[in-house]
């Protein structure tokens, strides 16, 4: 385990230092020396903050406290504060003081343990000063219960330790020590032994006399030995023991040793650093093997002291043989786990059908050179009938050492629990399988008797063999063995002289007996794996197939809505009773969005929305069963895709349920939340491209306007600057006529500046898509005759060309915006006088299809002009193409009569006339003047 | 500054825009008014019950407040016609001016021509608002007797619907004003029928069709875009 340079990559704060007290036992003064420390740096000038601080009613302490910023109000020292842990990350000094690095935080704090607070601490840049135990270190915890007898609950991952900047040892003598103790200074009555086993908040029932140092468990965990009032007497003589002065010589050494590897490992460090040596050559890879056994939490704990002695990286594996474990040993083996993740362990699961051959393998794989392995503690019986474990490890493995370990008699009311109790199925289908064991053998006798007789023994064995092949496939191992048993105990009695006596007259058929009993015994084991195997298969199988219909129905999901309702309904089978899906839309949006299953809003409350924080914020499952927000009634499970959190997954367990609390299911529900992580991904990725398109789009168009709106805004303003100026000079002969000339021509540029400057706003309304579209229905001649009087009135008072308007009497209405639509007609109409003086036709016409309840209509627009040139043909309608740059106006006027179209459910094309010129098509929606017909009153 | 005499129509201008001010008191003192200028909100409520004047020119994008408010603030105490300017495209702006009290309305940019002679038409019904109204009235060829309730095209009776009639008495006696779809709708139909603005427009068309020698390019039945219509003599 060395020490490893965090890197400060992606944009975190560097990781702060972390200084370590430590010290053998409790009483040796390590708090003593770090408020010491702290009052040196401060009267240096750095800046110190005491988080949390206990003192333990030792006046000495208590006025060393005295004078340092305090993080927190009220009393000095208090075991039921919670510590503040976001008001410490936004803290700004040099040092934070943080007693007790072993200390189980009260209820209602984030963290359960106050390591892991130190670890949030520390990733927020915050330096952080702290007291330690060697008791409380994980790799050492075992070996300290074997030599004091003192289970120890709260302990430590060993890495911080290795993490520690700098480690003081805080040293005094076990003689001491002791005389400290009897002085009475170390605590106020006899209660060490409680601050040995635990550190945590106190439950309100012994608060009172809780003045110890760390103090008495909480309710949650009071499986340790010395918490509840009725075992004070035996707590008064554990710590008798723990603190006999050959103890504290061993847990002296230990505190030592640990120190003095960890200076080892600084140097080993500094050599890295420096290139003293290289490249420090991996000679050792170190194994553990564990298996669900409460031991291999020893092996797990030897093989990390030894991995950190060799500086091997070290593997832990799990061997399953494809069958599901029971539930309780899941649990253990994930304890197992965790520890060995605590302990710096990459963590394997294997899965083969023979464990020795597949944990070989991977070893080989791996460079592995030592493995580690419990050693057997079931009965030399087992052995006899399987070649046993270790003895084929140690063969198969070849190169690779082997040690096997000592089991550890551990005084823990865990070992040996519920570990070797068999599964049990509920009592009524425990009895059928009883009342088939017997059964078939008994129809087996009578099958035997009454078509084969008392001659034929051969075929009756085969009978017997039927039927426990039978109860094998269907009731299970057990009920097949007993009923083999019973078919040797039937066919002995009935088919075997002297009939009806367990006596046999011929020695040989007691071979029979073996034979008939082997081969029944074998395949009722044989059976009982397939149906194991089976099951495991069709467990496989069956998620399998909800990850892939999961997969399918999320690929077809469009929006985030359509993918939080599926996602809400795929946790069904793990028994919990209400789902809660949250989704940020994108990366640093705040819209949030939820949609919640059987909640009643409640999930998303208090800390079901922190768990939703802490999830995204920390990337990993956390709430009820995770040991992070553990009070919380969720657990919450971040939708990750890939290198982004895209929201998460709430499920509030079944009242009394435990089925997340195997990692195996929260495994299934990790995959299925990453299923979920990736769809939303895929959506965000697919939104954040079609923004880009638009905006490029906008860009381009943006840049079309920009260039051409230089030129088509100065041509009408130079004319008006000059004709105003002309009008206001003294020289000017002031003829009627001209001066009616010039204010007409300002006149004019004026009106086509207004016309460019409604073009161009339309254009932006339109492209931006914030055009808010009136649905009003309109008679199209209504349309039609103020644009007509108006390009009239433009022309001087007449129509440039002659207007054969066609508008047949029932022609349906128009239904659209009628400013927008005028604004079409009258571009569309300017377009033909300004290129097609002449004839100009309108013809109107209902299209036939949907004629009777939306309508569609049809309004032609063709002139005689020159038609649209060859250059133009492509682009007629986009923005800013124009058929003859020099005749005035930007262009726009096409593409804003198809952008009005089109936003009406419309269209405007155009084709070549026959016979010359260009015909527009406008169709837009309609609505039957017949369906306003019953309005009138006659 | 003005040139007309002191009995002269008194016009309240309220426009923050310099320019459009100069313009209006030019314009205006051309046509035979007399100019009060104001150049927000609050001074023009105030310069309206100093001065009295005979019409007001309301802009309705003022800096301190909208123009509605002006309105609603005026109509509290006065029948005073207002006319009121907007840009083109607030078409919902218009209406609801139209619906709280203004008479008419011009778009930027408006011609100086169209300006005078509409705000002779609203100075002409502010006249008639006493008790003789008149019971003929004639448009072109067409000449409607509002008291025998009867309508002639080149002296051949036409006949209308009862909806029709009341359709064009109600325009008729508001020759020259714009009228909202609203204000029809409640005349005309009455309150129940406000928003089924498809009515007014397909009554209309009838009306065109019956009355008009042209009914695609009417002569009397005017729309204005998104707001009303405005019956011309």
């Amino acid at each position: 385990m060395t020490m490893l340079p965090t890197n400060g990559a992606s944009g975190r704060p560097p990781r702060g230092r972390l200084t370590i007290f430590f010290g053998m036992a409790p009483g040796v003064g390590k708090t003593f020396a770090m408020l010491t420390d702290a009052r040196t740096r401060l009267a240096r000038g750095e800046r110190i903050v005491v988080g949390d601080v206990f003192t333990h009613g030792r006046p000495e302490t208590e006025a060393l406290l005295d004078g340092l910023p305090r993080l927190y109000e009220g009393e000095r020292s208090d075991v039921t504060r919670i510590f503040d842990l976001d008001a410490a990350k936004a803290l700004s000094c040099d040092a934070l003081l943080l007693d007790e690095l072993a200390y189980a935080n009260p209820r209602g704090a984030r963290f359960k343990k106050r390591w892991q607070d130190v670890d949030a601490l520390l990733d927020a840049g915050i330096h952080v000063h702290t007291t330690l135990n060697v008791q409380h270190l994980e790799s050492l915890a075992s070996i300290v219960e074997q030599v004091t007898g003192v289970r120890v609950a709260e302990t430590v991952p060993d890495r911080l330790l290795a993490q520690a900047t700098s480690v003081t040892l805080v040293d005094v003598t076990p003689d001491a020590l002791l005389a400290r103790l009897a002085a009475g200074k170390v605590y106020r009555r006899g209660r060490g032994a409680e601050a040995l086993a635990s550190n945590s908040a106190p439950s309100p029932a012994s608060r009172t006399d809780a003045f110890v140092e760390n103090s008495a468990p909480s309710p949650a965990s009071r499986t340790d030995a010395f918490s509840d009032p009725a075992s004070r007497r035996a707590e008064t003589t554990a710590s008798e023991n723990f603190f006999r002065k050959g103890n504290l010589l061993a847990l002296r050494e230990l505190a030592l040793r640990a120190v003095a590897d960890r200076v080892d490992a600084d140097l080993t460090h500094y050599r890295d650093l420096h290139k003293v040596d290289a490249a420090w050559p991996v000679t050792e890879r170190l194994l553990v093997c564990v298996s669900p056994s409460p031991h291999a939490a020893a092996v797990v704990r030897a093989g990390a002291r030894a991995a950190a002695t060799l500086r091997a990286p070290l593997l832990c594996a799990f061997v399953g043989t494809g069958m599901p474990l029971q539930p309780a040993a899941e649990r253990r083996l994930a304890a197992h786990f965790e520890l060995a993740e605590r302990l710096g362990a990459e963590l394997v699961r294997l899965e083969g059908e023979d464990p020795v051959d597949t944990l070989v393998q991977f070893a080989q794989k791996r460079s592995v050179t030592k493995i580690l392995v419990g050693k057997p503690t079931h009965s030399a019986l087992r052995d006899r009938f399987q070649p046993p474990f270790v003895e084929r490890l140690v063969r198969a493995s070849g190169e690779i050492a082997v040690w096997v370990l000592p089991p550890l008699h551990l005084r823990s009311p865990e070992a040996g629990g519920d570990f070797a109790r068999p599964h049990r199925s509920p009592g009524k289908m425990r009895a059928a399988r009883w009342g088939v064991a017997v059964l078939v053998p008994t129809i087996a006798t009578a099958l035997g008797k009454l078509v084969f007789g008392t001659t034929e023994r051969a075929d009756v064995v085969m009978v017997y063999l039927f039927g426990v092949v039978l109860v094998a496939l269907r009731f299970g191992q057990t009920a097949s063995l007993l009923a083999a048993a019973l078919s040797v105990l039937a066919y002995d009695l009935f088919f075997v002289p002297p009939l009806y006596t367990l006596a046999v007259a011929d020695l040989r058929h007691i071979v029979t007996f073996f034979v008939l009993f082997f081969v029944a015994s074998t395949i009722a084991r044989l059976v009982g794996r397939v149906r194991r195997q089976k099951r495991a298969a069709e467990q496989r199988e069956a998620f399998t197939r909800v990850l892939y219909d999961a997969s399918r129905a999320l690929s077809e999901a469009a929006d985030a809505r359509a993918i939080r309702a599926i996602a809400a309904t795929l946790p069904q089978e793990a028994d919990v009773d209400a789902v809660a899906v949250v989704t940020v839309e994108a990366e640093g949006e705040e819209a949030k969005n939820s949609e919640e299953i059987e909640g009643n809003g409640t999930l998303l409350d208090g800390l079901g929305a922190e768990a939703v924080r802490l999830c995204q914020e920390e990337r990993r499952v956390v709430g009820r069963f995770t040991g992070v927000l553990e009070e919380a009634s969720v657990v919450a499970f971040p939708l990750l895709a890939k290198g982004s959190v895209h929201g998460a997954l709430l499920l509030r367990p079944c009242p009394g349920s435990e089925a997340l609390r195997a990692p195996s299911e929260r495994a299934r529900i990790e995959a299925l939340a990453r299923l979920v992580g990736d769809s939303l991904g895929r959506l965000a990725l697919r939104k954040m491209l079609a923004r880009a398109e638009v905006a490029v789009e906008t860009e381009q168009i943006k840049a079309r306007i920009l260039s051409s709106v230089s030129h088509d805004l100065r041509t009408p303003l130079a004319v008006i600057v000059g004709a105003s100026e002309t009008l206001s000079s003294e020289d000017i002969s002031r003829q009627d006529g001209v001066v009616r000339d010039l204010a007409r021509s300002i006149g004019g540029e004026t009106e086509r500046l207004a016309r460019l400057v409604t073009n161009l706003l339309s254009l932006t309304r339109l492209e931006s898509g914030t055009l808010d579209l009136k649905h009003e229905l309109i008679p199209l001649d209504e349309i039609l005759a103020p644009v007509l009087a108006r390009v009239e009135a433009r022309n001087g008072g007449e129509l440039p060309f002659h207007v054969a308007l066609e508008i047949p009497i029932d022609l349906p209405l128009v239904r659209g915006d009628p400013v927008l639509l005028e604004q079409l007609f009258e571009n569309l109409l300017d377009n033909a006088r300004r290129y097609a003086p002449g004839e100009v036709g309108l013809h109107t016409e209902q299209l036939a299809q949907g004629k009777m309840l939306h309508p569609t209509l049809l309004i032609a627009i063709s002139d005689r002009g020159p038609g649209v040139p060859a250059g133009r043909r492509a682009t007629l309608f986009e923005p800013l193409a124009r058929a003859d740059a020099g005749n005035g106006g930007l262009g726009l006027g096409l593409s804003i009569c198809r952008g009005i179209a089109r936003a009406h459910g419309g269209d405007l094309t155009w084709e070549d006339r026959e016979g010359g010129g260009t015909i527009f098509r406008v169709r837009l929606p309609g609505a039957a003047v017949e369906a306003y017909a019953e309005q009138e009153e006659r | 500054m003005t040139q007309a005499s002191r009995n002269a129509p008194l016009v309240l201008v309220i426009d923050d825009e310099g320019a459009i001010q100069k313009l209006l008191q030019v314009a205006l003192g051309a046509g035979g008014f007399r100019v009060v200028p104001a150049s927000s909100a609050e001074e023009g409520v105030v310069a309206a019950s100093m001065h009295r004047p005979d019409l007001v020119i309301l802009d309705l994008g003022l800096p301190d407040g909208d123009g509605l408010s002006v309105i609603a603030r005026l109509r509290e105490w006065t029948k005073v016609p207002v006319l009121v300017l907007s840009a083109r495209g607030r078409e919902e702006d218009k209406v609801k001016a139209l619906d709280a009290g203004a008479d008419d309305y011009l778009v930027k940019p408006f011609g100086t021509g169209e300006l005078l002679a509409r705000i002779r038409v609203a100075l002409r019904h502010a006249a008639q608002e006493g008790p003789a109204e008149t019971t003929q009235i004639a448009a072109g060829d067409l000449l409607i007797d509002l008291e025998k309730r009867l309508v002639t095209r080149s002296g051949e009776e036409v006949h209308l619907t009862p909806i029709e009639w009341r359709l064009l008495s109600y325009l008729a006696r508001h020759e020259g004003r714009v009228l909202t779809h609203r204000q029809i709708l409640k005349e005309v139909w009455g309150p129940n029928a406000i928003g089924q603005t498809q009515y007014v427009r397909v009554y209309l068309q009838n009306l065109r069709h019956k009355l008009e020698v042209d009914p695609s390019r009417p002569a009397h039945f005017l729309t204005e875009a998104g707001v009303g219509y405005r019956f011309k003599l």
